[in-house]
């Protein structure tokens, strides 16, 4: 298992792996600062919302971690399969099978390898988010406890990602992983708040969103629920499927923040079921296959 | 001791194996020969647990293929090594000897067998097709397995290399390993192998030592100036390989004087031959009569 775990931190740094998320890191860092320096601010719900400095630099710091959000995303979706099934079309999976390990010990042994690789990645970037948040958030810090629940939350929903890409790639090949990109584009838009906003009615009628940064913001804005039935409907979507969802319950979590929307907490228990579904019958089909 | 029982296996509507039966015992080396696409991989594929058979079992000392136990002292090469390019040599060995429980100390040692050892630092990628089968079999001197399956162990390997597999094989069966070994070098599979089995079309055609597979000890090669249409009947039952694209015929005889006797009956009857020759017979020979 230590072997296999190895394995994956192998191909991670051979590769361009660290060159790259240190970039992508500094790339975010430098933004997220430039965004903290803005003075900007607009008026929601009557309440007064700054971009940057302060209280109010939420914004700023959500926009931060969401990015690395999003870089994991990518990562897992060009690479993730790859570490896992290493050379599964010239023979690497295959001969390492050759071994006296089973399919599925071999597949959850490299899925925690590529868990790691990202566990590393979230510790980094919630380090330096704890290193900046007290001179970003003037209310200080966020506890640890809080800091690390968000951290396992973003995991989780590159763990549900990971588990769909996988089973996609074992039962549909490349077309599979293609399959992959677009549940993945389908989750971030109906993740989208906006969109609920003209679904359920539950966000700021349209003609209120003047200004063309408004949309890329609005996720990140107060709000209340227009309803029971809306709290209901808005659930379900977030129920399926939930990458985006439980990710920005987790980055609630990191910020020390209440979680919004409310019915965004649903996202966290369907992204574990999913990702059961998703890794049993991964495996299921890995058992199964002639290599 | 590896045994394949009634093994069928089917991919869409082409038979790779149909009632494969094989019992190789511990201290034997078997070679396995057959055509292109004659199911030899397919054979192997099912003993290291990466195909399931439709029908039959594999045992791998007593284990079925399918268990990951029965691998626990499975040695295998591939046709292929698959070495990732970025990865050095060993940390790849490493990585391959932790999977497989063995001593990762063993690793150095094994290297300098193979004339690997000022190469482990250097990246996968870098090495030739050559250095990459000592690879393989760096892995499996590291690790000692019991069982060796082979595909192909000497392909892309210089004179020296093939030497030094063959030693290798010897002194794996002398510590009394069972070795099966899939190769189109024929005249290394007659020098190693205690017994050859050829497959064709999925079955087993014959099985028996090198020797064996000789109806006769020399052959007496044999070109004609005008093919003899009606050839099989002059040579009345004797055992030969007819190949009327080469306008070559290969017939096995006991000695000389046998030889001489074969070519006076056809001369008898009207025959032209253009020259001929005699030689000892080979496993290529075999082969050819085996798979006519």
């Amino acid at each position: 298992m230590r072997a296999l775990h190895r394995a994956v931190w192998i191909q991670f740094t051979r590769g361009s792996g660290p060159i790259l998320t240190l970039c992508t890191l500094l790339l975010i860092a430098w933004i997220v600062k430039g965004m903290a320096g803005l003075e900007g601010s607009f008026f929601w719900n009557g309440e007064e919302v700054a971009i940057g400095e302060g209280l109010r630099s939420r914004v700023a710091i959500g926009f931060g971690l969401r990015a690395i959000a999003w870089f994991g995303m990518a990562l897992l979706l060009f690479r993730g399969p790859t570490f896992i099934l290493a050379g599964a079309d010239r023979g690497g999976t295959p001969f390492d099978l050759t071994a006296p390990i089973s399919r599925t010990r071999f597949l959850f042994g490299r899925i925690l390898g590529v868990l790691s690789v990202f566990a590393a990645i979230w510790v980094a970037a919630l380090f330096l988010q704890q290193l900046f948040s007290p001179s970003l958030l003037s209310s200080g810090g966020v506890g640890l406890f809080r800091v690390i629940g968000g951290a396992i939350l973003l995991l989780l929903g590159q763990v549900l990602l990971l588990a769909l890409l996988l089973l996609l790639r074992l039962w549909l090949g490349a077309w599979g992983a293609f399959a992959a990109l677009l549940a993945w584009a389908a989750s971030w838009f109906l993740s989208l708040d906006l969109l609920e906003a003209y679904l359920f009615d539950v966000r700021a009628p349209a003609e209120s969103m003047g200004a063309w940064w408004y949309p890329l913001l609005e996720p990140y804005l107060a709000g209340e629920p227009a309803g029971f039935m809306a709290s209901v409907l808005r659930g379900f979507v977030r129920l399926f499927p939930p990458i985006a969802n439980v990710q920005s319950v987790g980055i609630d979590w990191a910020l020390g923040r209440e979680v919004f929307p409310d019915a965004d907490r649903l996202a966290v228990p369907g992204a574990v079921i999913w990702s059961a579904l998703f890794l049993g019958f991964a495996d299921r089909i890995f058992k199964r296959k002639d290599l | 001791m590896i045994k394949w029982s009634a093994v069928t296996k089917q991919y869409g509507g082409i038979q790779a194996l149909s009632g494969l039966d094989i019992e190789v015992s511990p201290g034997e080396i078997f070679g396995f020969l057959g055509p292109n696409g004659a199911g030899k991989t397919t054979a192997l594929k099912i003993a290291v647990g990466l195909v399931r058979p439709d029908s039959g079992e594999v045992t791998l000392d007593g284990v079925p293929a399918g268990n990951p136990s029965s691998r626990r002292s499975l040695g295998y090469l591939p046709e292929e090594i698959p070495l990732p390019p970025r990865i050095r040599l060993r940390e790849w060995l490493r990585y391959q000897v932790a999977l497989r429980n063995g001593d990762v100390s063993s690793i150095e040692s094994a290297a300098e067998r193979v004339g690997l050892a000022d190469r482990l630092g250097d990246p996968a990628g870098s090495l030739s097709k050559g250095m990459k089968r000592r690879t393989g079999l760096l892995l499996l001197l590291a690790m000692r397995p019991g069982i060796w399956l082979l595909d192909e162990p000497t392909a892309d390997l210089d004179v020296a290399g093939r030497e030094l597999v063959e030693n290798v094989l010897l002194q794996a069966r002398r510590e009394g390993a069972t070795l099966f070994l899939s190769s189109h070098i024929l005249s290394e599979v007659e020098r190693v192998c205690d017994r050859i089995g050829v497959i064709e079309k999925g079955a087993l055609r014959i099985c028996a030592p090198p020797a064996d597979l000789l109806p006769a000890p020399f052959i007496l090669d044999l070109s004609f100036d005008q093919w003899p249409e009606d050839l099989d009947r002059s040579l009345a039952g004797r055992e030969a390989v007819i190949t009327p694209e080469s306008g070559r015929v290969r017939v096995f005889v006991s000695d000389r004087q046998d030889g001489d006797r074969v070519i006076q009956s056809l001369e008898q009857s009207g025959r032209a031959i253009r020259q001929s020759s005699f030689r000892p017979a080979s496993l290529r020979d075999a082969m050819g009569r085996i798979l006519k």
